[in-house]
């Protein structure tokens, strides 16, 4: 259970550094929202046995996270607790296309291996991608962008209120966790035979809260459309940076630089 | 300001929760609403914003028969604090909060800041505005959830157990905030020594039915009274 006290307590550290006063942070919401998808769209056009092509796309990474000044730790933590569902994903791959591709020194590499590093890089960078939107811009200015590129309603309102309940969510499962153990104290976790009673007592009281919560949002005039306060325009130069921006991504994404590179040399 | 008549209210299950209950609450009043638990009070109020249906009887509020075509309007009028500020805290910072129900009723944004910078500076939560919910105390969350009803200028704030949850020292801050709020209140309560303190009229309930309902000095005095309705 420490795991989940720790993922608690830290769950909104990445907000606090998006308190930060950098020029990434400082930038428009907007910019750093299209810059972002742009980039997520890019990285997961290439093909699954696409690698070397995917390589430059770590500029992104790492020139936003120096600028930005946001520690790796944070984001690499977050980091694995997405890539083992990608890893699994593409661990089938291994399994269903064992046809060589390549040897790399005597050693026979399948296409299933080629696609499963693929995958994983593309989970990386994309999920870092995101990670470093949060941790540059607050979670309001985010919803309102969503808002404002046509992003359905309900989505972005979804997005919120898993974000501002999630700990809720986690306190509540401690602490029934907790109670569970101070009864059962010899067991090392939740046994098996209590585990239904457990996951459906969370998701019962999960429905009740979600009832509670909706009362109080009708209480105070919600009829399904998210209100915000509108925020400025980038300035010209945030839109001179994203058609520079757009333009460099198209031409790695296009363009393999390393394969261009090898074949020089 | 709210009539009341012959209310009663009956759950699916065939559970009466409120019985033939007829109350009038004038402008200014601070009501205290007692009772055991299961006694009725959360269904009360809870029914004066429409959340729980009606099943018999009428409410007005200020001439506005509380019906399907009407519930927006009350709603705008009569502003209910949840016992658990969790539960109304779902934006995901305190200034969005706040804003949520004068944006949803069509307040321009410049009106929205300014009711939002006076019930923050009201409830002196000021330096709150840009924290996130969860990471307020139990009465840093009672406060916030207090302005997020208030900036929508309700003329009657409905209150449920508005102490649980707080430490002493919360629930002693808690007490001059209510005197000071100036609209009519309803407090649905366990909490007599509070009600003594702030109320000028005290409705006890008991099974769904008022069976008490005057000055705090006369009811709460009444030991005999407060010991039949389980308090």
């Amino acid at each position: 259970m420490t795991m989940l006290s720790k993922a608690t307590y830290g769950f909104h550290s990445l907000e606090k550094i998006a308190e930060g006063e950098t020029i990434i942070h400082r930038l428009n919401p907007l910019t750093k929202t299209i810059t972002t998808f742009l980039y997520v769209v890019l990285v997961v056009s290439f093909d699954r046995y696409s690698i070397s092509g995917l390589l430059p796309f770590l500029f992104y990474p790492v020139v936003f996270m120096s600028l930005g000044e946001i520690p790796l730790k944070p984001l690499l933590s977050r980091l694995a607790i997405a890539l083992p569902f990608c890893i699994f994903a593409g661990a089938a791959n291994v399994i269903f296309d064992q046809e060589t591709m390549l040897t790399l020194l005597g050693v026979p590499i399948s296409y299933g291996l080629v696609s499963l590093v693929s995958i994983t890089l593309k989970a990386g960078l994309t999920v870092i991608a995101v990670l470093i939107l949060i941790a540059t811009t607050k979670m309001p200015a985010i919803s309102r962008q969503l808002i404002r590129l046509k992003v359905p309603t309900i989505f972005v309102l979804l997005i919120s209120m898993i974000y501002r309940y999630i700990s809720v969510a986690l306190e509540e499962t401690i602490n029934m966790y907790m109670a569970y153990s101070l009864r059962s104290p010899r067991s090392k976790g939740i046994k098996i035979k209590d585990m239904g009673s457990f996951v459906g007592q969370l998701l019962l009281r999960s429905f009740d809260r979600g009832e509670r919560v909706y009362f109080a949002m009708k209480c105070r005039g919600f009829s399904g459309d998210y209100k915000y306060v509108p925020t400025p325009e980038p300035p010209a130069l945030e839109w001179l940076y994203m058609i520079s921006f757009t333009a460099l991504a198209v031409i790695l994404r296009l363009v393999n630089i390393p394969d261009l590179i090898s074949s020089i040399i | 300001m709210i009539k009341i008549e012959g209310l009663k209210i009956k759950y699916p299950d065939g559970n009466t929760a409120i019985n033939d209950v007829t109350l009038h609450i004038n402008e200014g009043d601070t009501v205290a609403v007692i009772g055991a638990n299961g006694a009725g009070k959360s269904t009360l109020l809870m029914s004066l914003v429409g959340i729980v249906p009606i099943t018999e009887g009428t409410v007005m509020v200020d001439d506005l028969m509380l019906e399907k075509s009407t519930l927006a309007k009350i709603r705008q009028k009569i502003g209910l604090v949840f016992q658990n500020p969790d539960d109304q805290l779902f934006m995901t910072h305190v200034y969005e909060d706040i804003a949520f129900g004068p944006r949803n009723y069509g307040a321009s944004e410049a009106e929205v800041q300014e009711r939002v910078e006076k019930v923050m500076k009201q409830l002196d939560i000021k330096h709150l505005a840009r924290r996130l919910p969860s990471k307020l105390s139990g009465g840093e969350k009672r406060m916030v959830a207090i302005a997020g009803v208030l900036a929508m200028d309700p003329v009657l704030m409905l209150f449920d157990e508005p102490t649980s949850f707080l430490d002493p020292r919360s629930r002693r801050n808690l007490l001059p905030v209510f005197t000071k709020l100036p609209v009519t209140k309803v407090i649905a309560t366990h909490d007599l020594e509070m009600a003594a303190a702030i109320c000028n009229r005290v409705i006890i309930l008991q099974n769904g039915r008022v069976v008490a309902d005057g000055i705090p000095e006369t009811v709460l005095q009444n030991k005999e009274l407060l010991e039949s309705a389980g308090l």
